[in-house]
């Protein structure tokens, strides 16, 4: 029985460090924009169905073929940036809202178009590891340790470099940012890019490990909104833990309740949040 | 030498026109203030300048260059530089990270460590508390950080906007003799104040804006000693 | 009307008293492989079932586990998997902790595909995995070895061996043309292998000339008489509808049972239950090829059971009858 547990816990850490992933993209977008990025979901389907054609058209490993992804998803959110948010940057949230609506409505359409609604999956194997009943899969753990990898690279990328830091600093206060000679324009470009690039390649480690469809991404959308607000809006650490927690939640927790009552709990534990620590647990800016 | 040169600016928010063509000459080493009661279109008037609202009409040279179209950070890389009201500081940055977003310019980056001793010798307060978060420090250090940073931009024309807002008396006159040493270091200011009688005792020239418009300038001297700015300012 | 493709029971307990269904009825999908299991290993008593939560799985999870308690199985897990569901973990680590002998449910093609992949990923112990839906359908090949072993369901595979014998075994009429008559002829005319909604919605064009041929006339009435007493065997099973309070069911129509097995190193489905229909023995338990070379040994071999029925000829000309219930059968299909 503990081999079972100590199973659901490693698989609850290691599926948590991807949904962690996927959250700070959201989270890096608000915290520096102010800007509710509904598309998130749409990005990472995207993710997964980019991996997916690089794996099976022009055969690139999955982990190789992220950083092709990365590259693309800072290209697309600057893209989008421009061509759907600037106009509306300064607007009431509801219009930049309403802009990323329209742009996960965009994606999602011309992708079920393409793709339909079937499910895809990558077929890869890094074989895995057992002892008893304790059996960890090696795409798990390569994906547990890259979205570690990419945490710790935007984190040294956002307190240690010079534009890490005029993103920090326009998250705090754009017009002051502004005003030490910040193009806080391109900044807000390049905060979304990095957030889409992130989200993306969370979608695409995540399609490593499980089938997808183009709407997949939705569900992991809902996760991502959680876990913010779990660990906080504007904390990558806390995105991280709040990602963590939701794997446990959703591994080690439903040993001993149905889990179809994990959404229960998750917003329970949303809406209990929001009431008693609106900051998060590990609140804070970036 | 006439560093900035504004002309018949007009500009306001939305609909509402706040400035009616307004024109003020900065000359380089002086300390020029702006003063006005509350709602006269001061800091309107400094947001347009830098670019931060639209300019409707009007120009702004400086340096003999038109930089009326400009970005806000095209006009900082050129060294127009604002300290704003209100300080704005980064709260969850460092001191030192503070000073060193003050020093984002390609141009102020390359002076970086002059300035910096600079900074630490006009402020050694801030020296102590290099690591600490800018937003734990008190109201007046957090006026000086903002003094500092704007400093660290290595401004060719160094903008304050009401920097005594809040602050308690002492603190206030310790802003002012920092302003006189930057003064007297050289520093080309525009002082935007709601403390006529601390501004006008050391400044070079000044203007008196009420509803949008210059409605009078002078010297220091000149302005303290006229029947309005004593009636409406001075409460004399 | 005579339905093909709709497997509802609740259909035929709103008082219609012209619908006749030709596909085994939800309640039973699963029922053959509790038999299957029991069959092959008298001694197990654990079984997990795990469905989506979907309205279809959930009538079949529910008859299932009716249907176990009353077959003297303990069921150990019975929860149900939002639809959608991509990652089994938390399902498998409870199956992990109440270490059952067999695992039944499922849901749809992508969901089954996905459960048997990461069963076979985390290396579950089980001896019998029975799935709805996707082991029937070729593509669960895709899954590789993941899918080796597995079993489920299916309302009629071309290698279903429905023959004249084993109708007269049964003691009933058979009717209509074999199942390598149907199979070539449905080659033929179409130019692939027939798929179990072909066979379905052929027979539905049978069992309706049965029904006009014995009551020797179009009347309804009399056709709807005609069609109460059949109790017939065809290259599809055997048919036979219920006419008490689940009016028009289909109660003589038994799932047969795939398990995916290799034949010279190529997955191929085989028919393994019921007994009279099967084409190769059940391989169980299906953890032995966990295995090194767990290919091709240990089979062991389910028994008993029949059903069966005698061949009668006649080819059914009337699948143009059944185009309404195709059409009908299509629609309710989507909604499950």
């Amino acid at each position: 029985m503990i081999d079972v547990w100590v199973d659901s816990i490693i698989g609850g850490l290691l599926l948590g460090l991807v949904y962690g992933l996927a959250a700070i993209g959201l989270n890096l977008i608000w915290g520096v924009m102010k800007v509710i990025n509904l598309s998130h979901g749409a990005f990472m389907a995207l993710g997964m169905f980019v991996i997916y054609l690089l794996f099976t058209a022009f055969g690139i490993f999955p982990y190789f073929g992220l950083v092709i992804v990365i590259g693309l998803g800072l290209v697309l959110g600057m893209l989008t940036y421009f061509v759907a948010l600037h106009r509306v940057i300064d607007a009431p949230e509801l219009s930049t809202l309403l802009a990323t609506f329209s742009v996960s409505l965009f994606i999602i359409g011309v992708g079920t178009f393409v793709f339909t609604t079937i499910p895809y999956a990558i077929d890869i194997s890094l074989g895995s590891i057992s002892f008893g009943n304790i059996t960890i899969l090696g795409t798990k753990v390569a994906t547990g340790l890259i979205s570690i990898a990419f945490t710790a690279i935007l984190y040294v990328f956002l307190y240690k470099t010079r534009l890490g830091k005029a993103i920090r600093a326009v998250s705090m206060n754009r017009v002051a940012a502004e005003l030490m000679g910040v193009n806080t324009t391109f900044i807000l470009a390049l905060s979304f890019g990095i957030g889409i690039a992130l989200a993306m390649s969370a979608g695409a480690l995540i399609a490593t490990i499980f089938p997808f469809t183009i709407l997949s991404g939705g569900v992991y959308e809902l996760k991502s909104f959680v876990i913010c607000v779990l660990g906080g809006l504007g904390s990558p650490l806390g995105a991280l833990v709040g990602g963590i927690v939701l794997g446990m939640i959703e591994n080690v927790v439903t040993l001993q309740i149905p889990t179809s009552y994990v959404p229960v709990i998750e917003f329970s534990i949303l809406v209990l949040i929001l009431l008693l620590k609106p900051s998060g647990l590990l609140g804070g800016k970036v | 030498m006439i560093t900035l040169d504004v002309q018949n600016l007009e500009s306001g928010y939305g609909e509402v026109k706040v400035l009616w063509g307004v024109s003020i000459k900065v000359k380089k080493g002086e300390l020029t203030t702006i003063i006005g009661s509350n709602g006269s279109g001061k800091t309107t008037f400094l947001k347009a300048i830098m670019g931060i609202i639209p300019v409707w009409n009007g120009k702004i040279i400086f340096n003999g260059e038109d930089v009326t179209k400009l970005s806000t950070h095209s006009k900082v890389e050129k060294g127009i530089v604002m300290i704003p009201e209100g300080r704005l500081i980064f709260p969850e940055m460092s001191v030192l990270e503070n000073l060193e977003m003050g020093a984002y310019t390609k141009r102020a980056m390359d002076r970086m460590q002059d300035s910096l001793d600079l900074v630490f010798s006009l402020f050694p307060r801030l020296k102590e508390r290099i690591q600490q978060k800018a937003g734990t420090l008190s109201g007046g250090e957090q006026q000086m950080l903002a003094v500092a940073r704007g400093l660290m931009s290595v401004p060719e024309i160094l903008i304050l906007d009401e920097p005594s807002l809040g602050l308690a008396p002492k603190l206030t006159i310790e802003i002012f003799e920092t302003i006189k040493k930057l003064k007297n270091e050289g520093v080309t200011m525009l002082l935007v104040e709601q403390n006529v009688h601390l501004s006008l005792a050391i400044t070079d020239y000044a203007y008196v804006m009420a509803e949008g418009k210059i409605v009078l300038e002078g010297t220091g001297e000149e302005l303290e000693r006229s029947d309005e700015v004593r009636k409406a300012y001075l409460g004399i | 009307m005579i339905t093909t493709g709709a497997a509802s029971d609740s259909i035929h307990n709103k008082g219609y008293t012209h619908i006749f269904q030709i596909y085994t009825p939800a309640s039973r999908y699963l029922t053959g492989a509790l038999d299957m299991f029991k069959a092959a290993d008298p001694n197990a008593k654990k079984v997990a079932i795990v469905y989506e939560n979907s309205k279809f799985a959930k009538d079949v999870a529910t008859a299932a586990k009716a249907y176990a308690e009353k077959n003297g199985f303990e069921v150990v897990l019975f929860e149900a998997y939002a639809p959608g569901t991509t990652d089994f973990s938390s399902f498998i680590n409870k199956i992990l902790a109440k270490k059952p002998d067999a695992i039944i449910g499922g849901g749809h093609f992508a969901d089954g595909e996905t459960f048997a992949k990461q069963l076979y990923e985390k290396k579950v112990d089980v001896k019998l995995v029975s799935l709805l839906v996707a082991p029937a359908v070729p593509e669960f090949a895709e899954i590789g070895d993941a899918a080796l072993y597995v079993t489920g369901p299916s309302q009629w595979e071309p290698l279903a061996k429905y023959t004249r014998e084993s109708a007269k075994a049964l003691g009933i009429e058979w009717y209509g043309l074999s199942v390598e008559e149907f199979d070539k002829e449905y080659k033929e005319a179409y130019g692939y292998d027939p798929g179990y909604h072909a066979a379905g919605g052929y027979a539905a064009g049978l069992v309706l000339q049965k029904a006009i041929e014995d009551a020797g006339t179009l009347d309804t009435e009399e056709v709807k008489k005609a069609l109460e007493k059949m109790d017939i065997m065809t290259f599809y099973g055997r048919i036979k509808f219920e006419t008490g309070k689940y009016y028009g069911r289909q109660i003589g129509h038994e799932m047969v049972y795939l398990q995916w097995q290799k034949k010279d190193g190529k997955l191929v489905k085989e028919v393994v239950w019921p007994d009279a229909a099967k084409s190769s023995e059940l391989v169980y338990p299906m953890t032995t090829k966990y295995g090194e070379e767990a290919k091709g040994k240990a089979k062991e071999t389910a028994e008993e059971k029949q059903a069966q029925e005698k061949p009668k000829s006649t080819p059914g000309f009337e699948v143009a009858l059944a185009i309404a219930g195709i059409s009908v059968a299509y629609l309710l299909r989507r909604k499950l």
